[in-house]
């Protein structure tokens, strides 16, 4: 309903905004109406146009308008012009070259592109281009005056038309001038060329090198299968370099929020320098003594080149900026860039590199800013899977795509990463450790193997052997089976006694099909010590088991060794625990296979004797089977851990589906990511895969 | 090197600046930040900005151009700043004057607004009856009143300079011109009383 609050409103918009004719027209009618609203228009009109003529009559300089400074301000003001002058001096040419001598000039070859002719002589030789951006060109250039290379930036001709590009090229000067950081380019001189008016800058020349070299040099080495432990190790130290200007910049109040490898340019001696300050935002609130408020004007300058736009490099860039959140910018998208550059350390790809790509074209990019502001973050496993655990997580925790989760400044983030560092060789130390550990055991337990076929080897050719065969042959001039018996079992119970972790020894006769035990010896569960012999009523017989046929199969002297846990015997349920090692006896006389002896050992006793005091650094060891099922786990005190027994490794720790391959090739899995598993395999029967051994040193077997 | 004859394009003097710009650079930031302190202290921000960054200046007959262009961007810095608690502060009931100019219906109180002055009146005597009412409103809605007016900034590039909304920048605008209007009225009715009594 139009009342004169809404006439008035239309009448105030009428100075300030657009109003069209039909409201014009209603103005009209009111004014002539109503006599109060008429006034209001006029007033407005009055002070409008007041205010418009005095803004005008000072820019062109009336001094009748008002008083101008007084005698005690003017002196002020010239005391401060002096001792800035006087501080600038000082400085030397920083910043601003000496006044008796500028402006500083550059010049090129009249061979170089861009044939103008430049033939002032003058400070800066340009002697070949670096590098163009949209803003400018940076070229390696002589600075004559100091016989020294300078990088030299200069704003683009077709830049130069835009006053805002104007204004950005003079921040980023303004910016990389103030800031004082060995990794932040130092800027040498900030000015103008006479020829063509274009201000240009010149700063150290830091060399073409940028991190996207080094990056590539990696990831290419690395695919190549090379020990890229240093070159990570170098390009973590250099993001520590960055992570650190970056925490410079923000105690400055200065958000650089362009991170990406491009702008990060790396020089022969290791030193990181971070570059392009082009796009840098200056915070509003910073405004403590020394900062850069009162040099820059920055919010209104940033507001106003900036606002609405999206500024950045879009496949570096935080949801924040990709949604042209302004005001939500602060030091954490700085934070959300410096994660970004980790992870293109750690996966060779930009961050948004595959939002940015749709079926092999390039996504338009408003459509990539809107997935970058809406989407999930990426994370650096879903672009590589063979990343350090916790080094994803730091990046992954630098790149959350809400601020308040990430690292909540630059130099957390490289504490982390130092951290990380610094535990990763404590790691690798330890994990060394193990791994020697590991094959320590693994020798060994092969030599306990060979100490066992060398005893079957020589229980099966004691005289006693061949004395059974004869008794039991029937053949003439030999003494009664149980004499043999007899002296037999005194020479099997020495070897159980002296060998602890032998349970039991026995001599068989067999047949195609079956087996009959002739003698057994073995130790009593309940009391090891305690070494009996079984009677030949008791004694055992029955079809033979695959162990024993490998066993007959052999020639003389061959000992087949295996898992009891590879031959049950029929009929019975699979049995953990025991290795044994057979060896066929044959008849002297008509040279046929007779029977075996077999000797049988206790794993978990044979196993334990050999580590005994002998680990340190291993936090889990699991002896596993063929199929990689548990059959024993002990922990770092030493203790047997049974509740484990018999449970897939694959279902207690989700990445060891990777180390079945490296155990059944090569025989050997060395976690060089996470440096959390070692495994390796024990081949009772040389090449055939029966035992392995897995230590893991984390605290869980699982990432 | 440097060829010295050559330079007369672009010396800037910084030792002559006071002398020969600090009046005129005074009285424009006067003009738009009305109070002396403030004004005095763009125009020392300007000029050691300007001694800064002197060698960005290209031509000798630009120096003062130069200079105000300098002082602009300083004088609109100043704004944000002491706008800055200030944001949100101009929506307040407190500052709208609405409640003193209509009634309950949305219509004018009686007696608002006298006629204006009919006779052509010079832009400075206004001016100092502005200046006055200005006094009286809050920072935020003075501010953006007179850079639009006398500065003759857009409102877009006002919103941009000092972080506010469009519809935050035209409330305070609105009732920055029905209280100007209001006292302005007022006092130049009283003004006019004054010399019709004294003549």
């Amino acid at each position: 309903m139009q009342n004169d609050k809404t006439t008035s409103e239309l009448i105030s918009r009428s100075f300030s905004g657009a109003v069209t004719a039909e409201q014009k027209q209603q103005i009209e009618e009111e004014i002539a109406a109503n006599e109060q609203s008429r006034n209001f228009a006029a007033l407005s009109r009055l002070i409008h146009d007041s205010l418009s003529d005095i803004g005008e009559r000072t820019r062109d300089g009336d001094e009748s308008v008002a008083a101008g400074l007084s005698q005690a301000a003017r002196s002020r003001l010239k005391s401060s012009i002096r001792q800035e002058s006087a501080r600038l001096n000082n400085l030397g040419a920083t910043m601003v070259g000496d006044t008796t001598n500028k402006p500083a000039m550059m010049s090129r070859p009249a061979a170089l592109e861009e044939p103008e002719d430049r033939t002032l002589a003058s400070r800066f030789v340009l002697t070949r281009k670096i590098g163009k951006g949209g803003l400018g060109t940076v070229w390696l250039a002589k600075d004559e005056k100091l016989q020294r290379s300078v990088a030299l930036k200069e704003m683009n001709p077709e830049a130069a038309e835009f006053p805002r590009a104007w204004e950005r090229f003079q921040r980023e000067a303004e910016i990389t001038g103030q800031l004082e950081h060995p990794n932040v380019v130092p800027l040498y001189q900030f000015g103008m060329d006479r020829n063509t008016g274009q201000p240009f800058y010149a700063m150290r020349f830091v060399g073409k090198k940028t991190l996207v070299d080094a990056i590539e040099a990696y990831h290419d080495r690395k695919e190549a299968g090379e020990d890229v432990t240093m070159d990570l190790h170098h390009l973590l130290t250099a993001f520590i370099g960055v992570c650190q200007a970056i925490a410079y910049a923000h105690s400055r109040g200065v958000i650089h929020r362009d991170l990406k490898p491009e702008n990060v340019a790396l020089d022969n001696f290791g030193q990181v320098i971070v570059l392009d300050w082009g796009l840098a935002k200056v915070t509003d609130d910073f405004e403590s003594d020394g900062a850069l408020s009162g040099v820059l004007s920055d919010h209104s300058s940033a507001g106003k080149t900036m606002a609405g736009e999206v500024i950045g490099t879009p496949l570096y860039m935080a949801p924040e900026q990709a949604a042209g959140r302004l005001d939500d910018i602060d030091p954490r998208t700085d934070v959300y860039g410096l994660g970004a550059i980790l992870f293109a350390m750690l996966t060779g790809a930009a961050p948004h590199q595959n939002s940015s790509m749709d079926n092999g074209s390039s996504v338009p990019i408003p459509d990539l800013l809107k997935n970058i502001a809406e989407q999930p973050t990426p994370m650096v496993r879903e672009y590589r899977s063979d990343i350090p655990a916790d080094l994803a997580h730091i990046c992954e925790k630098a790149m959350q795509f809400k601020a308040h989760s990430r690292y909540q400044s630059a130099l957390d983030v490289a504490e982390a990463v130092q951290q990380w560092m610094a535990g990763r060789s404590e790691r690798r130390q330890k994990y060394a450790n193990s791994r020697s550990e590991g094959r320590e055991l693994r020798a060994a337990m092969l030599s306990a193997i060979r100490d066992l076929e060398r005893n079957a080897r020589f229980m099966s050719s004691l005289p006693p052997i061949q004395g059974i065969v004869n008794a039991v042959s029937d053949r003439d001039g030999g003494d009664d089976i149980s004499v043999w018996r007899e002296r037999l079992a005194v020479i099997y119970k020495g070897l159980l006694k002296t060998n602890s972790d032998f349970s039991a020894v026995s001599y068989a006769s067999a047949d195609g099909t079956s087996y009959k035990e002739l003698i057994r010896l073995e130790r009593q569960a309940s009391d090891s010590s305690n070494v009996r012999s079984i009677p030949a009523s008791r004694l055992a017989s029955g079809d033979l088991t695959f162990c024993m046929q490998k066993a007959l199969e052999g020639n003389p002297d061959e000992v087949y060794v295996a898992l009891s846990s590879e031959c049950p015997p029929p009929g019975e349920a699979r049995k953990v625990g025991r290795i044994t090692a057979a060896v066929p006896v044959f008849d002297e006389v008509t040279e046929e296979v007779f029977g075996f002896v077999m000797i049988e050992a206790c794993l978990e006793q044979l196993i334990e004797a050999q580590i005994r005091g002998r680990f340190r650094s291993i936090n889990q060891l699991y002896v596993l089977d063929n199929d990689c099922r548990i059959l024993m786990q002990i922990d770092n005190t030493g203790t047997r851990v049974r509740q484990n027994d018999g449970v897939a490794m694959s279902d207690l720790s989700p990445c060891w589906s990777k180390v079945v391959p490296h155990l059944k090739g090569s025989g050997e899995f060395i976690d060089e990511q996470d440096h959390a598993f070692y495994a390796t395999r024990v081949d009772l029967v040389p090449g055939r895969y029966s035992l392995a051994l897995a230590m893991c040193l984390a605290e869980k077997p699982q990432h | 090197m440097e060829n010295r004859s050559d330079d007369s394009t672009a010396v800037v003097n910084p030792d002559t600046w006071v002398d020969e710009y600090g009046d005129y650079l005074y009285r424009y930031a006067f003009s738009r930040l009305r109070d002396s302190n403030a004004a005095e202290e763009v125009v020392q921000e300007t000029f050691l900005a300007g001694i800064r960054f002197q060698e960005n200046f290209s031509g000798a007959g630009a120096e003062r151009a130069w200079l105000i262009g300098i002082l602009k961007r300083k004088i609109v810095d100043h704004v944000r700043k002491r706008n800055r608690y200030d944001r949100d502060g101009s929506f307040d009931d407190t500052n709208d004057p609405s409640s003193r100019l209509f009634n309950q219906q949305g219509n004018w109180r009686d007696g608002t607004f006298p006629a204006p002055p009919d006779e052509q009146v010079e832009s400075r005597e206004i001016w100092d009856v502005v200046r006055g009412c200005l006094e009286h409103l809050p920072a935020g809605q003075a501010d953006v009143f007179v850079l639009s007016a006398m500065e003759g900034m857009e409102s877009d590039e006002i919103c941009e300079e000092l972080g506010i909304s469009p519809s935050n920048l035209w409330v305070r605008l609105h009732r920055a011109r029905l209280a100007l209007a209001k006292c302005v009225g007022a006092r130049w009715y009283d003004e006019e009383k004054a010399v019709h009594n004294a003549k």
